[in-house]
């Protein structure tokens, strides 16, 4: 019991001076000096990345601004080859105040509504239909086409019988139409001594 | 940093500089690899700032200096097994005692450098709880933190390591006798 209780002793005085550097070592003095050496050189460090991150930090946005300008789709571009003709013809002309040829301008009307119906506009169309002018009445005004104008001539201009014999022709046309009873006489057997 | 926290960071180095090399001498068995270790546990403590919110000192230096040692350990041997905290006893990494071995220890009649070689060798697991178990500061709640194992796991080691180095001393005292009496 006696020699455990010296081990034991022993053990503990050997452990209280295991890998001690003790007091004499400098340890400490080793230490602050590398940390006085880190504190000089830091601020030396900061400055330095500083100095290089500051033009990255301005020259980098400026690249993401023009990047994203770039890629924004424009206003003035003009349609792809592979629109179709009436997509690309038929808004512009059907709106435009100033279009030349009413009669095509009316032919295409129909046709740009049944287009919107059917397809979705693309971003090209909206954009340009955004850019043209509303108007205050819908659907638009248009002048006379010939035919409209060769019809208003003819009302106005020829005799009133012609006009009634006209209008009667006009009105019997919605009458249904009749067809004579067909009577087809009997075949008479041929006379004897002809083919 | 301001100046009076400088002066609190210069008074931690003095006060925690030597405990901290034992805790990476356990670890690496080296003088100049502890001291390399310590250098930078304090370098570390320096940068982060991490020792201003420490409740415990000793027990978070330890750990941070225990931690950069294994680091450096495992840097200096890529290739070579490290210990498991939670391996069984005797499968643990067995490195050189650098100081004088045991037979020469016993002739010089050196008893601490006996000890001293004796705790060298020991099993990692068990010299790392005795080592930091020596200043009386660290209680085995603290070293199971520190080591990251349980607290009944320090205490058996810590009782295993007493009894592994009693019969040693036992032994070579048994020995030196045997040779004293021929």
């Amino acid at each position: 019991m006696r020699e455990k209780d010296n081990l034991d002793l022993l053990i503990d005085s050997a452990l209280a001076t295991y890998a001690d550097p003790g007091p004499e070592s400098g340890l400490e003095d080793r230490v602050l000096v590398t940390l006085a050496a880190v504190r000089t050189e830091t601020p030396r460090v900061r400055a330095r990345w500083r100095g290089r991150w500051l033009p990255w930090a301005v020259a980098v946005p400026i690249a993401v601004g023009l990047l994203f300008l770039w890629l924004s789709p424009r206003r003035d571009k003009p349609l792809p080859a592979s629109e179709p003709q009436e997509a690309r013809s038929a808004a512009p002309r059907a709106i435009a105040p100033h279009a030349n040829s009413s009669s095509e301008v009316r032919r295409e009307v129909p046709h740009r509504h049944a287009a919107r119906a059917t397809q979705p506009a693309t971003p090209v169309q909206t954009a340009q239909a955004a850019l043209l002018p509303k108007l205050d009445v819908f659907p638009t005004p248009q002048p006379l086409t010939a035919e409209e104008r060769a019809l208003a001539a003819v009302v106005t201009q020829i005799p009133l019988p012609a006009r009634q014999a006209l209008i009667e022709a006009q009105s019997l046309d919605h009458l249904p139409v009749r067809i004579a009873e067909i009577q087809i006489p009997p075949l008479e057997p041929p006379a004897q001594g002809q083919p | 940093m301001t100046t009076d926290e400088e002066a609190e960071f210069t008074a931690l180095v003095e006060r925690q500089s030597r405990f901290a090399f034992r805790v990476a001498y356990g670890v690496l068995l080296n003088g100049h690899d502890a001291e390399d270790a310590v250098q930078e546990t304090f370098l570390k403590l320096y940068r982060n700032g991490g020792w201003r919110h420490a409740e415990n000192e000793r027990a978070f230096l330890a750990r941070v200096a225990w931690r950069v040692a294994v680091d450096r350990r495992r840097a200096m041997r890529p290739d070579g097994p490290l210990p498991d905290m939670e391996e069984a006893p005797g499968q643990a990494l067995q490195l050189v005692s650098p100081h004088p071995g045991p037979e020469q220890a016993l002739v010089a009649a050196n008893q601490h450098a006996l000890v001293h070689s004796m705790i060298d060798v020991l099993p990692e697991e068990l010299r790392l709880p005795l080592v930091l178990s020596a200043s009386n500061e660290l209680n085995s709640r603290e070293i199971a933190t520190i080591l990251g194992i349980p607290e009944g796991t320090v205490r058996t080691r810590l009782q295993r390591a007493r009894q592994v180095l009693r019969e040693r001393i036992a032994n070579l005292q048994t020995r030196k006798q045997e040779t004293h009496y021929a």
